[in-house]
């Protein structure tokens, strides 16, 4: 195995390093907070984010509220159609939709709307966000389920209807919360 | 005389071609015609109905034929039998039912109102024009006249507020050949007239494309909202091929497909919309009050 005096000192060289390397392992100490300091940041990372995000929300869909506070609806839907198509896929714009047809009494599409907004962005239902709109979507599960119902008891097997009832009692589940 | 060999032999290739053949949906019997209302020419209109009456052939297991008509010669054609299914506006169903008692399939669902839709007069952004009282005196632009959002919602919106459109404004006009709904809009964003009787539909459609944009035009006033175009059934029609026709419409998806000239099209897409609805006729009663009021057929009188 050895062939002279140079490979024993290789060896015991190795052995040597092996031994250190093992022992300044064992005795290190475990920087706790240096963990919790990447967690912080990742918190705080989603947190800045999320707040970023709300400002441009708001900042972007700007337009959108004024319309709806003066009662210019049709234009507020041409408005969300504008931004629809600078940003596809923004369910913020499905909620305001949904909002403009309740305001206009076009229940069925309000419920539409609101149920695609609730299951892209949950926090539509929840109380505790800034984009909190629970009231708004119990006001349309309220007055729409009842007027669903009723023509669905009149149209029965009328599939656009039950979808429009299944997204209305999705909303219905969403607002009542999970097993507590 | 042929022997049992022979006739097995036949026996099982006539078994191997009912099977070849029976994976495919069989197309046979008389041609079921569909008459589809043209919105801006008869080539555009079976380009966008091609793979839809193909869709329809495959469901109803009949050879089915696209046949592209102007909305003025429709009720004449389907008086005359020259079509089984017509594809219309609101106000044709109202006025077929009336006068040849069309049988309702579905409505079509397209935009933001699904299978509804409205109308609306709009002026530009910086007009001085504040409200339908201001319109007296003014120049207006509508759509063709057997538009029911185009045209007899916003005529019905003047007489409710008031405004006579015949004698009121200074000045009317219907624009000529295709796309007049968008001309109607250019119409007042270039300044040729002080207000337009748009279609909500086309607004947003045009705002979607980036032709124009929201903030160019003011909304004086929006129409309720009313069905939008609509399948028909002439009251002929069997009602077992009736049923067929609305259920295959209503099960029809966007990833639902057919070939085409060996290309896989997707029908809705082709057709410009979103799916179908089954609706009732008493839906359709808004159309009525508004045609009624605005002395228009099947109400005119003169």
């Amino acid at each position: 195995m050895f062939q002279d005096r140079f490979d024993r000192l290789l060896f015991a060289g190795l052995l040597l390093t092996v031994a250190v390397l093992a022992g300044l392992l064992i005795t290190a100490p475990i920087d706790a907070s240096h963990v919790s300091g990447r967690v912080m940041d990742r918190q705080l990372e989603q947190e800045m984010s999320y707040q970023a995000r709300i400002a441009f929300l708001t900042r972007r869909y700007q337009p959108v509220i004024v319309q709806l506070g003066q009662g210019a609806l049709p234009e507020a839907l041409l408005t969300l159609e504008e931004i629809s198509r600078d940003l596809p896929g923004e369910v913020h714009s499905d909620l305001l939709r949904g909002d403009v047809f309740f305001r206009m009494g076009q229940l069925d599409r309000a419920l539409t709307n609101l149920a695609v907004a609730v299951r892209q962005n949950p926090d539509y239902v929840d109380s505790a966000s800034p984009l909190n709109q629970r009231q708004l979507i119990d006001a349309v599960v309220s007055q729409g389920m009842p007027q669903l119902r009723d023509r669905l008891r009149a149209q029965p097997g009328n599939r656009s209807l039950e979808q429009v009832l299944k997204d209305g009692y999705y909303l219905q589940s969403r607002l009542a919360g999970g097993c507590e | 005389m042929p022997t049992r060999f022979t006739l097995i032999a036949i026996l099982v290739s006539l078994f191997v071609i009912m099977g070849v053949t029976g994976c495919d949906k069989t197309v046979s019997g008389p041609v079921v015609r569909i008459g589809y209302m043209n919105c801006n020419s008869a080539a555009e209109t079976l380009q966008r109905f091609k793979p839809l009456t193909a869709y329809l052939s495959e469901q109803l297991g009949r050879p089915c034929e696209a046949v592209p008509v102007d909305t003025q010669d429709f009720e004449e054609q389907f008086a005359a039998g020259a079509f089984d299914f017509g594809h219309f506006n609101s106000l044709l169903y109202i006025i077929l039912k009336e006068n040849q008692d069309v049988q309702l399939l579905a409505t079509e669902k397209r935009g933001q109102f699904g299978s509804s839709t409205a109308g609306a007069i709009i002026v530009r952004r910086d007009s001085s024009i504040q409200s339908l009282a201001d319109l007296r005196g003014k120049r207006m632009i509508y759509g063709p006249q057997l538009a029911p959002t185009g045209y007899l919602a916003q005529y019905n919106l003047m007489l409710d507020a008031g405004i006579d459109p015949e004698r009121d404004l200074d000045y009317y006009a219907i624009p000529r050949g295709s796309f007049k709904h968008e001309k109607v809009i250019y119409g007042v964003y270039f300044g040729a007239f002080d207000a337009a009787a748009a279609p909500v539909l086309d607004l947003e459609i045009m705002t979607r494309e980036g032709k124009i944009s929201a903030n160019d035009f003011r909304v004086l006033a929006q129409s309720e909202i009313i069905p939008y175009c609509t399948f028909g059934a002439a009251k002929n029609v069997d009602e077992e091929l009736a049923v067929k026709f609305r259920q295959a419409l209503l099960e029809l998806g966007p990833d639902t497909t057919v070939t085409i000239d060996g290309e896989q099209v997707k029908v809705l897409k082709a057709a410009w919309i979103d799916g179908f609805e089954q609706r009732e006729d008493r839906d359709y009663d808004l159309i009525r009050k508004m045609a009624r009021r605005a002395n228009m057929p099947p109400y005119q009188e003169f």
